[in-house]
């Protein structure tokens, strides 16, 4: 019996519960607060910086796409050309008329300036106009823009003859008008006009805004004997058709100098902010992630330095039966866990930031999922790159040189 | 366990380690060595007499030259690390003379991680470290963390921790080393009554009265085994 031994290699194995992997890998970040603290704050500010550039970009796009979607992109606009040798500044008085008679055209307005003032009463001198124009339109073109009221009403049938005046937000603001009840009048030319209505502001008609706008029968009744060209002209057509409509539409309102006249679609300039805005969430992107690389590079930093101060506690360790692999996968647990712990802050943060500034916008709040959990994995993902290096280090330490300490 | 019952703790045949070099160092020339449990031998020398390096070798954090290192008849000296590791959570406990407690983990904690590498349950980790404090005279400083301890508890919650998964042997590295002559006469009068109590312990020190106290005294000098006293009236 005394000649026979035991091969070594029928020991049980060294073995570390899941759950005592965690909780020796969080020793560190229990003993060191501080440290811990301010090397997860690293990783926060970079997640924080990517997820609230994805949520204000997600947002901001979001509300262009909201206003396209209240737009339509049916909506087309007639201009007359601007600029030198372009014409007039006005449309023939026959485009309305022109454009109503091409099939697929569904609504049709205009819009006309006319040149007189609005003042809040006759005592204030004619001279002083605050900017705010006059135009002179057709009581279909709070359908045709999709426009809303604030307050009061638009024109109908009668109404639009009336003396009767509807004033964008601007305006309303700049002649002190807030609230619209019984008796309020402004002065245009020379007659007084009662306010029966302030309008929301405008995503397309932007003018609209600073103006006050009376029919084109009062126009002509109180403010101008001459005729009044219309020089904006807003028309919808059927879903498919607004190519081929948008092809004729010159021809038809000009058909001497078809040049003249200018065609856009509004909603394409919002679609044109759009992919701005793109362009500047990458740049900005981009630098959340070098941000986020600096985190990380704090990680190992502090990873390496912990090793480093914790040479006995990792001799203690593999005396106690620890494998190699049970210290690498301690510090790899530990820099995860830092990082894990700095993605958590920097989602709540960016998203926090993302609904305070969307607020503040007046947005919807739109954080996409995807950037709250890619932030999270990107987070422990450069833990567990951080971790590789230092943790392959505490691992090759040799027991013995661990033991004999600093 | 799957070990030996009447094996010898520890069984040395010529033990040989040689460090690298121009030329090579010769830190243990042909060392035999036998331990019967139930001892409690000093191992003593001077500095350089290579007893750190035998140390070493009998804790399996180092591996021999040449030669067989067997514990509780295991044959250790060919072993990998990762077996290596696997003797050290199942046949050895260490105790330091930095005592190389973790610092802001209790008491109670410290001595349950002399069982943590053999991936026993946390509670049953628990109950076993409790008793252990108990028995080295602690019971009432279970939650207590490191530096609220004094040098003489703290190396009774280290002997706790070196005993709580019942080694084959004890390896006490200058376990008085950093106490006070009170403090560390309390600590060998623990070890005292390990050893009464059946365990195997081998204490590595300098000094030399200490060693003449123990039962057997093991001699070092020049990587060789210089004298092997065993006093017949103490064991």
């Amino acid at each position: 019996m005394t000649s026979a031994f035991v091969d070594g290699n029928d020991i049980p194995r060294s073995r570390l519960r899941v759950g005592d992997v965690l909780r020796v890998g969080s020793l560190g970040l229990r003993t060191r607060r501080l440290r811990t603290g301010l090397s997860t704050l690293g990783v926060a500010i970079g997640i924080a910086a990517m997820v609230g550039v994805l949520g204000l970009s997600a947002s901001s796009r979001e509300d262009l796409q909201s206003k396209i979607r209240a737009l339509g992109t049916n909506l087309l606009q007639v201009q007359a050309g601007q600029g030198l040798g372009r014409g007039s500044g006005t449309l023939p008085t026959t485009s309305v008329g022109m454009i109503g008679r091409i099939g697929p055209v569904t609504a049709v307005s205009s819009i006309a300036t006319v040149d007189v003032n609005v003042r809040r009463t006759d005592a204030v001198s004619d001279g002083i106009t605050g900017g705010i124009s006059v135009f002179a339109v057709d009581k279909g073109l709070l359908t045709t823009l999709r426009a809303t009221m604030l307050q009061g009403r638009w024109f109908d049938d009668a109404t639009s003859s009336y003396p009767a005046v509807v004033l964008g937000t601007t305006a309303a603001a700049k002649l002190g008008i807030t609230n619209i009840g019984d008796g309020v009048r402004v002065y245009l030319g020379n007659h007084w006009f009662s306010v029966i209505g302030i309008m929301s502001p405008n995503t397309v008609a932007t003018g609209l805004d600073r103006a006050a706008v009376v029919g084109v029968k009062a126009a002509q009744t109180y403010l101008t004997s001459a005729d009044i060209p219309p020089e904006t002209i807003y028309l919808r057509t059927l879903d498919g058709s607004m190519n081929e409509v948008r092809t004729v539409l010159a021809a038809t309102v000009n058909p001497q100098t078809p040049d003249e006249v200018q065609v856009s679609r509004p909603s394409d300039a919002l679609a044109a902010e759009n992919a701005a805005n793109n362009t500047f969430t990458s740049l900005l992107l981009g630098l959340g992630a070098v941000a986020l690389l600096v985190g990380g590079i704090g990680i190992a930093n502090v990873m390496v330095i912990a090793v480093i101060e914790r040479r006995t506690e990792i001799g203690l360790r593999r005396a106690l039966g620890a494998t190699r692999a049970h210290i690498r996968r301690q510090f790899l647990t530990e820099a995860i866990l830092l990082a894990g712990a700095g993605g958590v802050v920097g989602v709540a943060l960016g998203a926090g930031v993302t609904a305070v500034y969307s607020s503040i916008k007046h947005w919807a709040v739109v954080i996409p999922p995807i950037a709250l959990l890619g932030g999270f994995v990107a987070a422990v993902v450069i833990g567990g790159f951080a971790g590789l290096y230092p943790a392959a280090r505490a691992s090759r330490l040799a027991p013995t040189d661990a033991l004999r300490g600093s | 366990m799957n070990t030996e019952e009447h094996a010898p703790a520890l069984e040395l045949l010529d033990v040989v380690k040689e460090y690298a070099g121009e030329p090579p160092v010769r830190a243990l020339d042909a060392v035999s060595l036998r331990v019967e449990q139930g001892e409690l031998a000093a191992l003593v020398g001077p500095s350089g007499s290579g007893k750190s390096t035998l140390l070493h070798i009998i804790g399996t954090l180092d591996r021999p030259t040449t030669g067989q290192v067997r514990i509780a008849g295991v044959e250790v000296s060919h072993l990998s690390d990762r077996h290596l590791s696997a003797v050290r959570s199942q046949l050895i406990g260490f105790v330091f003379q930095q005592f190389f407690l973790i610092d802001g983990v209790s008491a109670l904690e410290n001595v349950a991680n002399g069982l943590l590498y053999r991936g026993v349950a946390p509670s049953a980790r628990r109950d076993l470290a409790r008793e252990a404090l108990g028995r080295v005279g602690l019971a009432n400083r279970l939650d207590h963390v490191p530096s609220k301890l004094s040098g003489g508890e703290r190396q009774r919650v280290a002997i706790a921790r070196a005993i709580v998964h019942r080694p084959s042997i004890v390896l006490a590295d200058e376990p008085t080393g950093n106490l006070d002559t009170k403090s560390g006469a309390g600590v060998m009068e623990l070890l005292r009554e390990l050893h009464v109590e059946g365990r195997t312990i081998l204490v590595v020190t300098h000094d030399r009265d200490l060693a003449e106290s123990l039962p057997r005294k093991i001699s070092m000098r020049d990587g060789s085994i210089e004298s092997d006293d065993v006093k017949a009236a103490l064991t």
